[in-house]
């Protein structure tokens, strides 16, 4: 179990005896406590946080309702526009139009940069949202000459129609996470670069000692923003070992000794992935916006209140269905239900596809979510079976 | 003075908790050793009247996030820090596979799912300590969670019952 992994390999983590020496003679009054040194001579970063809020009724222009339109193809026309922005650290953001679904929506936002050349194609978005959880915002679209991003923050667990609060956040340029296969070499010296992933590269293979290592290297301008990390399967179907690896802070980067793997055992490798994250070489912008998104309902069928339907470990309270697909709420466990669970059947007796299958599960609360292919409108939905049993939805 | 109310006292009983939190948000060992000194040189220059150990260990976890977290803001964080020219082994045990895994997610994550998994604080708390809503907390752990699963989905045991 994750969590109990997690615990034991924690607690094997101590600080050093030198620190707590010193730590116990600054809090026993004795000389000598070594001050924090990263914070004598800490610099503030004056990012000049406006909180000023500006709400102001403007309707998204033209482009980025077509950047919005042609990502979303046909399911654009059930996107409701939103107005209302709000600028701090010298961004605007502006909420442009939701898709809703009932208790799961997507709201597409702009974030323009006013001072220019802060943001990129490649901003990671992260905003705290009141009234429903959320995955986080992806990035749709940037136009570099206004310096606009076109964002999709999906939420879930939405409570009927109540706005949601966006209350601030963090806009990431240049944030790359990696997944990678490294090919190794031989040797060390030989380094790989990725299309996909500027200013960084890997080496793979032997050291001296005849030890696997793996080697990320930056270019300047970029920060590593985790320690990478090293996955391995062996032919065997084993994985990799925990605390097998040792991780080492290098000038431009980072060097990974994996010591369960020699020469001996490379024949029984099958697969070495390296994962890490990266930013660079824009920074973080941080700001406190405050924006209200409306989910605006779409039109839905949804099962009554007394809607009830059980199996062992499993118990579904609701289903709504729209012209986007089904949402179904659900206590159970977090794979109780999988995407061939449901089908919709239409008057004609065709069964839509299902484009996509998602969700979330937040102890045993879930939300599982399927889209269509192509939007259906749910008049046109004859009868949906879930778990082999029709669901009743009002018309 | 209740004996626990003594920084001694506390430093010995809740040091390694805040290092351990610190590890979990920066990473790095010298950071975390740092964060740990300059939590208790605040608590001392504070001296909070803490209602009982809870409290107490829950205050200094809040500014031990805090604290990390300024470890991010600060121009110095830019640098690498060098190593030594031969690439030996360093001496310490190093983190174990799922810590690392951890440790690979965004910074924004980490305390979060560190303060949930190792910590057993319930969102509300973690809230309190992290100067977020609920449903802050709630998204960063969903989304971590659903990195690390991605990330390690050739071992699907690590998730069972998660």
């Amino acid at each position: 179990m994750f969590g109990a992994e997690y615990k034991r390999e924690m607690d094997a983590l101590e600080p050093s005896a030198a620190a707590m020496a010193r730590l116990e003679g600054l809090t026993r009054g004795e000389a000598g406590g070594k001050p924090g040194k990263r914070f004598g001579r800490r610099a503030v970063i004056a990012l000049a946080l406006c909180a000023a809020l500006a709400v102001t009724a403007v309707a998204a222009g033209p482009s980025v309702w077509s950047a919005l339109t042609g990502h979303l193809g046909p399911f654009g026309a059930y996107v409701a526009p939103l107005t209302g922005s709000s600028t701090s650290a010298g961004v605007e953001l502006e909420a442009v139009g939701v898709l809703s679904e009932g208790t799961a929506a997507r709201f597409y936002l702009t974030a323009r940069d006013k001072r220019g050349g802060r943001l990129d194609g490649h901003t990671d978005a992260a905003f705290d949202l009141e009234g429903a959880l959320s995955w986080g915002a992806r990035c749709l679209d940037f136009d570099g000459e206004s310096g606009t991003l076109l964002l999709e923050l999906e939420a879930f667990g939405l409570s009927g129609e109540a706005p949601l609060t966006l209350t601030g956040g963090t806009l990431t340029p240049g944030s790359y996470r990696v997944s990678v296969e490294p090919e190794p070499a031989d040797g060390l010296e030989t380094y790989q670069t990725y299309a996909q992933l500027p200013g960084f590269s890997t080496a793979a293979g032997f050291d001296g000692e005849n030890i696997f290592r793996l080697r990320v290297r930056l270019e300047e301008g970029y920060t590593l923003s985790a320690r990478s990390a090293a996955f391995v399967t062996f032919s065997g179907g084993s994985t990799w070992a925990s605390g097998a690896e040792q991780v080492s802070h290098l000038s431009d980067g980072q060097d990974l000794r994996l010591e369960g793997i020699t020469r001996e055992n490379w024949d029984q490798v099958e697969r070495i992935w390296l994962v890490t994250s990266y930013t660079g070489p824009l920074e973080p912008i941080e700001g406190e916006w405050t924006l209200t998104l409306d989910p605006v309902a779409a039109g839905t069928r949804r099962t009554g209140a007394d809607f009830s339907l059980e199996r062992p470990g499993l118990t579904v309270t609701q289903v709504q269905l729209s012209p986007l697909g089904a949402v179904v709420t659900y206590t159970g466990a977090e794979d109780a239900l999988t995407a061939d669970a449901l089908r919709a059947e239409t008057a004609a007796g065709e069964t839509p596809a299902w484009g996509s299958f998602t969700g979330w599960n937040w102890g045993g609360e879930g939300t599982a979510i399927w889209r269509y292919e192509r939007p259906v409108e749910p008049e046109n939905v004859a009868s949906l079976t879930l778990l082999g049993e029709t669901v009743p939805l009002a018309r | 003075m209740d004996s626990w109310k003594e920084p001694d006292w506390l430093a010995r009983q809740y040091g390694p908790a805040v290092y351990r939190l610190a590890f979990a948000r920066t990473g790095s060992r010298a950071d975390a050793e740092d964060v740990m000194q300059e939590v208790f040189v605040r608590l001392l220059k504070a001296k909070p009247d803490f209602a009982d150990r809870e409290h107490a260990k829950a205050w200094l976890l809040r500014v031990a996030a805090n604290c990390a977290n300024d470890l991010f803001r600060a121009p110095w964080r830019r640098r690498e820090e060098p190593l030594s020219e031969t690439l030996s082994a360093p001496a310490p045990p190093e983190p174990g596979g799922v810590v690392e895994a951890v440790l690979a997610l965004p910074p924004k994550y980490r305390a979060a799912v560190h303060l949930y998994y190792y910590e057993d604080l319930s969102v509300a708390e973690i809230a309190v300590i992290l100067g977020k809503s609920q449903g802050a907390v709630k998204s960063r752990l969903f989304r971590a969670r659903a990195l690390l699963r991605e990330w390690m989905k050739e071992d699907e045991d690590v998730w069972r019952g998660v």
